[in-house]
């Protein structure tokens, strides 16, 4: 599995308090239960904790699926 | 064209097929806005969620306020949805609210006029298909209103929509009908959206221009006095309890619709914990007759709490003698 992927899947675990959620590049909230509004703002903020960068906050809100998060993650996190 | 609707959009349309302006909205809503099904889902259909029956009452008197603009409303709806998102985002990193002043959220916010009417308009549908402001509008009408005495007069501090104040209006109970606000425009919208809702002269309602942070000189004259989502607006929630206490009658009642760690635009008082509202009401010459904490839609109380998720603080007060 991708690194980047590999380390979203454990912060999704950790903020949805779920270990069974496996992710791929293709998820999207719609197939994930605790995937709501809420969640996904906690989320983006505990990935930009784990980090330590920023988003923009206008690319952040509407991800289409995982890979989105994951190519925007690495966009920030890797310069 | 007619809107072409996934299984779980139909399935919920379905649900709602006795309730014509619910099921209106909800449609006009969903073929907007699809992904927003599940959400709406978990706010109008979950166990804990306002009875439809209220719903499309509330439904009735929206699809009154829209007219013919039923399509703008939605779109409004989805954009206060995103504009309060960026707000959470703020407060999730920060901790506190944006703004912190009345005179920051004038300049940033109700100087806006084109912003404000956005805002209001999306405002409208936040009230049925958000769970917690659809309970907050129940237990107004059930706990507060539909007892309240004969020959009563009613006091609205912000009455905004005016969705509050039409509920009230439609009950005989009231001999006076006050709605105080801030702002001469605000007031102008209220008369406006009561006109097309109340069909009791609106003679019987006066709308003014009051401060009630910094009103002076107020005598007792209100028995019931009711204060929805106003106090997390002002920089002295106190001062403005104290006004309402100083003009309420003795055996006068309250209500009061708090947000507590809830992140909006121009939410500029930040509550972290429904108990520092109870407190103070109960400093500033109130005993609590009934209080009622209210999680987000699709959230338990407890998750609301862990995570700091916004919950409405609902009270029901009596002045102290």
């Amino acid at each position: 599995m991708d690194s980047t992927l590999n380390q979203l899947q454990e912060i999704v675990r950790e903020v949805f308090e779920n270990d069974d959620i496996t992710l791929e590049r293709e998820i999207t909230a719609a197939d994930v239960d605790e995937w709501d509004s809420f969640n996904h703002v906690r989320l983006m903020i505990a990935i930009e904790d784990h980090y330590g960068i920023s988003f923009p906050t206008g690319e952040v809100a509407d991800l289409r699926d995982v890979g989105e998060m994951v190519d925007i993650i690495d966009k920030y996190s890797k310069g | 064209m007619t809107a072409q609707f996934s299984e779980e959009c139909t399935k919920l349309l379905n649900s709602l097929q006795s309730y014509e302006s619910l099921h209106r909205i909800t449609q006009a809503l969903l073929a907007y806005w699809p992904d927003h099904q599940r959400y709406i889902q978990a706010s109008l259909l979950s166990e804990d969620s306002s009875p439809l029956e209220r719903l499309e009452e509330v439904a009735q008197y929206i699809e009154l306020l829209a007219g013919e603009n039923l399509q703008q409303r939605v779109k409004d709806y989805k954009w206060l949805c995103e504009r309060f998102r960026e707000e959470q985002f703020y407060f999730f990193r920060h901790k506190k609210y944006r703004l912190s002043t009345v005179e920051e959220a004038i300049e940033q916010v109700y100087s806006n006029h084109e912003y404000m009417s956005q805002y209001m308009s999306g405002d409208l549908l936040a009230q049925i298909y958000w769970r917690n402001h659809a309970l907050s509008m129940d237990i107004f009408r059930e706990r507060f209103i539909e007892p309240a005495s004969p020959g009563a007069r009613y006091l609205e501090v912000g009455p905004g929509h005016g969705l509050y104040m039409a509920f009230a209006a439609s009950q005989q109970n009231f001999i006076s009908l006050t709605g105080w606000d801030l702002s001469a425009t605000s007031l102008q919208d209220t008369k406006q959206a009561l006109d097309k809702m109340v069909s009791r002269s609106v003679e019987d309602i006066l709308l003014s221009q009051q401060d009630i942070v910094n009103a002076t000189n107020l005598s007792p004259q209100f028995d019931y006095i009711m204060c929805s989502e106003v106090l997390e607006h002002t920089e002295n929630p106190r001062k403005a309890l104290e006004n309402m206490h100083a003009c309420m009658n003795p055996g006068g009642k309250l209500f009061l619709n708090v947000p507590v760690n809830s992140p909006a635009p121009d939410h500029i008082y930040l509550w972290s914990d429904p108990d520092d509202v109870s407190e103070l009401v109960s400093q500033t010459g109130f005993s609590l007759l009934y209080k009622e904490e209210l999680p987000p839609t699709g959230k338990s109380l407890e998750i609301a709490k862990k995570h700091d998720l916004d919950i409405l603080c609902i009270i029901i007060a009596e002045k102290n003698a």
